[in-house]
């Protein structure tokens, strides 16, 4: 998979593509500023942006991932940042879900978990960072439907937000597959939402769920 | 602008100078540290020789965060601003500078701890790039404080009788200087002709 890499910090930048060629990704440019990175859309199949680059050091990045895609429409991004955002997730995501990731920076040091994200996002998925998915959770009213979600299935609605599959939220809970499709079963009778749905699809309602 | 409106401004650009200092040092090599980890992590899983370089990187990267988060944390308020007050703290700078250096301190009032900060900053950076550039024999710093119309400001007058061509490098201490000096909108003039004198001038408009 070709990756092209825009982030400021030139350590960063060095060490995200040094990271990513170890694990056989093909690292076709990494550069420190928007500009450059939208002129290699063309080169690559998949980008990670820093949300903050020169001039302002606010959401340039932010601001490239949205230009990117609506040039080239699902054009798979991930974006980072210190400090996550609300607003971001929601800016990324009103562009269409597909093929969109909004992680916390620090993530890419679980490289395993990093690059399946990335390759997630590269074949039309979206990931989301657990924070984003807790800040969205903490901010719902008291009569919300959430609400009446035991801890265990807000834990699962998290891993379901951030895109994995049952086996994978199996995985990471320590507890059988089994076990997690009758708490997605719990989540979905509570909240109203069509037990259908699955993979991709399944993280945008839960995600559209989320945001109304 | 009122005295507490442009204290405000003040007040909010140092908050600002901060928060990008601590983003762009210590918070960008801790997320350093924490990726170089997680290479030499998979290393070990698969070829363990790449392990050592990536773990000595990852400390390099740690140190350097706790070198920017000490200069940042130092920055914001050094100590000696307290113990001594601004012209306590400019006269340590300037009995310590191995070149010798005079203080005249002028009209010095109670200004913002952001703009003490600030003032004192310059001048230690002044004081510490001509003792390591000028070759100067003698230095002189003078730091006033006047109102012209409504506008408060420190000036400060840093001058040297060295070698003059002291230029602005991207992260050198003349460049670090400016990044301070204009979170206030304040101004920085350099002059340094080859052959000197170096004088620099440095306005900082102050609230209160």
């Amino acid at each position: 998979m070709r990756v092209v890499i825009a982030d400021d910090d030139a350590l960063l930048r060095e060490g995200l593509a040094l990271l990513l060629r170890n694990e056989g990704f093909d690292v076709v440019a990494a550069v420190d500023n928007a500009e450059g990175f939208l002129t290699l859309l063309d080169d690559a199949d998949a980008a990670v942006l820093d949300v903050r680059m020169s001039p302002t050091f606010t959401y340039e990045g932010l601001q490239a991932a949205v230009e990117a895609r609506r040039r080239r429409p699902g054009f798979p991004v991930v974006v980072l940042s210190a400090y996550l955002e609300e607003q971001c997730a929601a800016v990324l995501l009103d562009e269409g879900a597909a093929g969109v990731g909004y992680l916390l920076k620090e993530r890419v040091g679980k490289v395993a978990q990093f690059t399946d994200a990335l390759r997630r996002v590269a074949d039309g998925g979206t990931v989301m960072d657990p924070e984003v998915i807790g800040r969205m959770l903490s901010a719902r009213r008291g009569d919300d439907p959430i609400q009446s979600l035991t801890p265990r299935e807000r834990e699962v609605l998290g891993l379901m937000a951030e895109g994995l599959d049952n086996a994978s939220i199996a995985e990471r809970l320590f507890v059988s597959e089994t076990a997690v499709s009758k708490h997605i079963g719990n989540i979905f009778t509570k909240l109203g939402l069509s037990t259908s749905d699955s993979g991709h699809r399944r993280v945008l309602a839960v995600l559209a769920y989320l945001r109304s | 602008m009122t005295r507490r409106a442009a204290a405000l401004d003040a007040h909010v650009a140092e908050m600002r100078r901060i928060e990008r200092d601590l983003h762009d040092g210590a918070q960008n090599r801790l997320v350093s540290v924490v990726m170089m980890l997680g290479i030499a992590e998979r290393s070990l899983e698969t070829n363990s020789d790449e392990a050592l370089p990536q773990l000595r990187r990852a400390q390099e990267a740690a140190t350097d965060a706790l070198n920017g988060l000490r200069t940042t944390v130092h920055d914001i308020y050094p100590p000696i601003l307290t113990e001594r007050g601004l012209e306590g703290a400019l006269r340590a700078v300037a009995d310590r500078s191995v070149v010798p250096c005079s203080l005249e301190v002028i009209g010095l009032h109670r200004v913002p701890a952001a703009v003490e900060s600030a003032a004192y900053f310059v001048v230690a950076e002044a004081v510490t790039n001509l003792n390591k550039h000028s070759g100067a024999s003698r230095a002189s710093v003078a730091v006033d404080y006047d109102i012209a119309g409504s506008v408060e400001r420190l000036r400060i007058a840093v001058d040297d009788d060295g070698a003059g061509g002291a230029t602005e490098r991207a992260g050198g201490g003349i460049a670090g200087i400016r990044r301070r000096v204009e979170a206030f909108a304040g101004t920085l003039r350099l002059t340094s002709p080859v052959g000197g004198p170096t004088r620099m001038r440095v306005e900082l408009p102050c609230g209160s």
